[in-house]
């Protein structure tokens, strides 16, 4: 495997609430390689926009390293943090608030092009045409404020606005959860077909299984701030090792299968000493309670952390 | 500048204002005598021919004095706006975007500043300083500081977890440019406002003075020192103080107005033409009723519905003769994307439409009572008693300063005639219906303490309270977490088994319709496009069994049904169109891969083309067997 671009080890990232401190990320580990997509997934709370936010140097870290192309960025700040705007970008979810509506289009394009150095005026004009071309917007669009479009254009003009100064690393927090199913796949593709072009590497966060499934080449799976399993896109939403992971995919409507349901969760996010999903596990056994479960490796590729992955993966083997 | 002319108050509001700001600074060539001449044998003259606003007490021309009066109010209240705006603007907006303990600092000095008397301390100002009317007016100017940092702070505060300005960080914008470029133009409306009450506060304050004996020093006129000399001949000319008081009326109207009317326009540029549009009160008109009739055993019967809306004063439709049919103990699936009308349908058969949009023609027969635009106490009986509805953001649909116990107290003694304590009861066992665990706890909640999921059982409680047959749930679970959605879907499938209610989900998520849906009904673009057996849409292979091509499109269009390692996603080209510009023809014929010319020739109808099947595609008409894929 080649050298990560971003390489994230043990990121913790604490937040005080009242009197105690409350870890929305806690002890995270992740890589991603040149021009791959690694999916995040995880249900509100999971602390999955966290992770992003993080990255982005939009929250505040407590503990770990972010090291991207081989250089230490956890704690940048100022004028070294803000050359890195044109090697990372964002794509946020709402693609409503996420775009100034006192600005036009070109304004804010152009805005995102800083991170570049000063470019003449024709030069940034042409770069605009170009950015608002391969997101597949007319030209006309540069003049005009984003109330004058849809939620679905909004969102190409996010992401526009992300490739104007020709990053490497997007970070596309639930980029497509707010549109319409014929939309989110003119989205997808779009994204899957600029990575294609540009050779992007993408940290894709959702919630939505098949969604992250098609855009993933890998998936991390996050509940509560911490990593349950990781692993190729194909094993983790078709064939999950770990009980949360095998939660969300049954629970996906049309799914069709319906297991029982746990009793809603006791909705305290105090540090439990075990593993955080035990409350609602259907395989919880006692050690689940006590201890937290190390990441071991998988067989079919990638880590699990469950203490009792031995003996599913043995008895879904045996079945 | 041409949207302003088409406000008529606004507008007048600026030309009376530029009149009084001209005409005062041309004072010396307007006025037809000079302030000071006095006449005595023509004092306190009523308006006429010689004293167009009439004379004071010494016979002093009143207009002319006016206009030389109004430089020095209007340059004090200039520069108390001055000072206001110039230390207010900027600490609340640091404050605002630093936060820490920046914020907290300035929020501290403006607590103590706002609790300082301010005319008390002005008088002391001009007794330190000899009466000097300049510092004091810049000590008033600073005294207004304090709400004013309030106000552009919270704007701040809001305008700064806004993710633009998150993206611009992203951007490597620096923070003063972020502040001066994304912050500052959002607070435009409200700082323009706040400096025109600031400025008729100091208009009035000066007055104020004035009448104390601060101000211009005699025979100097001002607007405020002719007010105070106005009250004292009040007996005698009631007509002056109307004059001096007057200008000063009308000038504080006007900036108000004219503020307000430059506030409303910035934000209509931000979001379009909708908040310029005034929504009026849609006429009633006669609605048209189709012939056909409503089929024996339907419980919820929809023809021929229509819906518009007013566009630039033409009714434009949104909602195009859509009909359907719930049976008790039925689940509808009211499928489409954003646009397609299916919001409009599930509110018309409440009779809760929105944003001036009113039912043009159809019918909507409730257990055979026709309820068409139903309004006041019937409709009320109705709502929330036989017809019951849900929201999709649950947080949002529970009054968050009432406990649970006592909301749904209400919903029940809404519809039954019972006593504290049997609602009490009665509340506990919609709670235990709902699946909630510890329904007493539950009811002693605020909606706050709830977690998402816990909130849309309690407002499926509140549904059922009035004993519902019809239930409406518009995108029920589109909010939730996909295990707590999955614990909604199997809590309304449960209901139904009981109690043999009839639900119609409204829904852009073909997984929810899979899972909870007897039928769907897709609508694209206002029409009803086909309607089947959920299960003769979903899971069957490829989705070959949908009729239309929409159908099977928005199907595929789902990422579930894409396989590992596809590369693409079969999408629909090009957008919904908007209502107003549908095509006469088939609506979907622009997008459609498989159109043939006789798509475009008219309207196409929905026609049967199985047993309870129904489509609205002419490549599917006249044929028994469904037109789709092998």
């Amino acid at each position: 495997m080649t050298a990560p671009l971003l390489d994230v080890q043990d990121l913790t990232v604490e937040y005080r609430a009242r009197r105690h401190r409350v870890a929305a990320v806690s002890g995270v580990s992740l890589a991603i390689a040149p021009g791959e997509t690694l999916g995040v997934v995880g249900e509100s709370g999971s602390g999955k926009t966290t992770l992003g936010r993080a990255i982005l140097g939009l929250a505040p870290v407590s503990g770990g390293q972010i090291s991207y192309d081989g250089r230490d960025i956890t704690r940048l700040r100022g004028r070294a943090r803000r050359s890195l705007a044109a090697d990372i970008q964002v794509v946020f979810q709402d693609p409503y608030s996420s775009l100034n509506p006192a600005m036009t289009v070109s304004a804010t394009l152009a805005e995102s092009l800083r991170a570049r150095g000063a470019l003449p005026g024709r030069e940034a004009a042409r770069r605009i045409r170009d950015a608002l071309e391969q997101v597949a917007l007319p030209a006309a669009a540069a003049g005009r404020y984003p109330a004058a479009f849809s939620g679905g254009q909004r969102q190409r003009l996010a992401i526009a606005r992300a490739l104007m100064p020709g990053p490497r690393l997007v970070i596309c927090d639930e980029a497509v959860t707010a549109l319409d199913v014929s939309v989110q796949a003119q989205i997808l593709n779009l994204l899957r077909d600029l990575q294609q072009r540009l050779l992007l590497c993408y940290l894709f966060i959702g919630h939505d299984l098949d969604v992250v499934r098609f855009m993933a080449h890998r998936v991390l799976v996050l509940y509560r701030g911490q990593v349950m399993e990781h692993g190729p896109a194909s094993v983790v939403a078709r064939r999950p090792r770990h009980p949360y992971t095998q939660a969300l995919l049954a629970a996906a409507p049309g799914s069709g299968a319906r297991p029982a349901r746990p009793a809603a969760p006791a909705d305290s996010l105090t540090d439990q000493p075990g593993c955080p999903f035990a409350a609602r596990c259907p395989a919880v056994t006692g050690i689940c309670r006590v201890s937290r479960p190390p990441l071991v490796s998988a067989s079919d590729g990638g880590e699990v952390a469950c203490h009792r992955y031995p003996e599913l993966a043995l008895c879904r083997r045996n079945s | 500048m041409t949207a302003l002319l088409r406000r008529p108050a606004g507008a007048a509001a600026l030309i009376v204002l530029l009149l009084i700001i001209l005409a005062c600074a041309a004072a010396p060539w307007l006025a037809p005598y000079h302030p000071d001449t006095a006449n005595l044998n023509d004092a306190l003259a009523g308006p006429g021919a010689a004293h167009w606003l009439g004379t004071d007490e010494l016979g002093r021309d009143i207009l002319s004095r006016l206009l030389y009066g109004g430089r020095p109010a209007l340059l004090s209240s200039l520069l108390v706006v001055a000072v206001t705006l110039g230390i207010g603007v900027p600490a609340g907006l640091l404050a605002g975007f630093l936060g820490g303990w920046a914020d907290r600092l300035t929020m501290q000095l403006v607590d103590v500043g706002l609790a300082l008397p301010a005319m008390v301390i002005v008088l002391v100002v001009l007794s330190v300083f000899g009466g000097k009317l300049t510092i004091a007016l810049i000590a008033l100017g600073i005294l207004l500081v304090p709400p004013l940092v309030r106000i552009v702070r919270s704007a701040a505060l809001a305008v700064r977890s806004e993710l633009y300005v998150d993206a611009a960080r992203v951007s490597g914008v620096p923070p003063a440019r972020i502040v001066f470029r994304h912050v500052l133009p959002r607070l435009r409306g409200t700082i323009l406002v706040q400096a025109s009450i600031v400025a008729a506060l100091s208009l009035l304050f000066t007055t104020g003075l004035a009448y104390l004996g601060f101000g211009a020093t005699p025979p100097n006129p001002s607007w405020g020192s002719m007010t105070a000399e106005a009250s004292q001949t009040l007996a005698q000319s009631p007509w002056l103080l109307v004059a001096s008081g007057g200008i000063i009326g009308l000038t504080v109207l006007c900036l108000g107005l004219f503020a307000d009317t430059v506030r409303d326009l910035t934000v209509a540029r931000w979001t379009g033409e909708q908040s310029s549009v005034r929504i009026f009160a849609p006429p009633r008109a006669k609605i048209r009723t189709p012939a056909d009739e409503a089929p024996a055993g339907a419980l919820l019967s929809v023809r021929g519905l229509t819906v518009t809306i007013q566009q630039n004063a033409r009714a434009v439709p949104v909602v195009q003769d859509v009909s359907l049919d719930i049976r008790a103990g039925e689940t509808v699936g009211l499928v489409g994307e954003s646009g397609s009308g299916k919001t409009s349908v599930a509110r018309s058969v409440i009779g809760l439409l929105r944003g001036g949009a009113r039912i043009e023609a159809g019918r909507i027969v409730f257990d055979g009572v026709d309820v068409t635009g139903l309004t006041g106490a019937a409709a009320r009986r109705l709502r929330g008693g036989q017809i019951a509805f849900i929201a999709q953001e649950p947080m949002a649909a529970l009054d968050p300063t009432c406990r649970i116990g006592p909301l749904l107290a209400q919903a029940v003694r809404c519809h039954q005639q019972v006593s504290a304590r049997e609602a009490r009861q009665q509340v506990l066992d919609l709670l235990r219906q709902a699946q909630l665990p510890d329904p007493e706890r539950v009811a002693r909640c605020y909606p706050h303490q709830l977690s998402g999921g816990m909130a849309q059982r309690v407002a499926v409680a509140r549904a059922l309270a009035g004993r519902p047959r019809l239930l409406i749930a518009d995108e029920p679970t589109a909010a939730l977490d996909v295990t707590v959605q999955a614990e909604i879907i199997a809590l309304l499938r449960g209901l139904q088994e009981q109690t043999g209610l009839a639900i119609l989900v409204v829904s852009h998520d073909w997984g929810v319709v899979a899972e909870l849906c007897h039928r769907a009904v897709v609508m694209y673009a206002g029409q009803v496009v086909e309607e089947a057996p959920v299960t003769e849409l979903i899971g069957a292979p490829n989705h070959g069994r949908a009729a239309h091509p929409y159908t099977r499109l928005l199907l595929a269009a789902n990422p579930a049904q894409a396989p590992d390692g596809a590369t693409e996603l079969p999408v629909i080209p090009g957008t919904i169109p908007a209502p107003g510009e549908w095509p006469a023809a088939c609506h979907f014929s622009p997008r459609c891969p498989q159109a043939a010319t006789s798509c475009t020739v008219g309207p196409v109808p929905l026609h049967d083309i199985a047993a309870a099947r129904r489509s609205r595609c002419v490549l599917s008409a006249g044929a028994a067997e469904p037109v789709g894929q092998p």
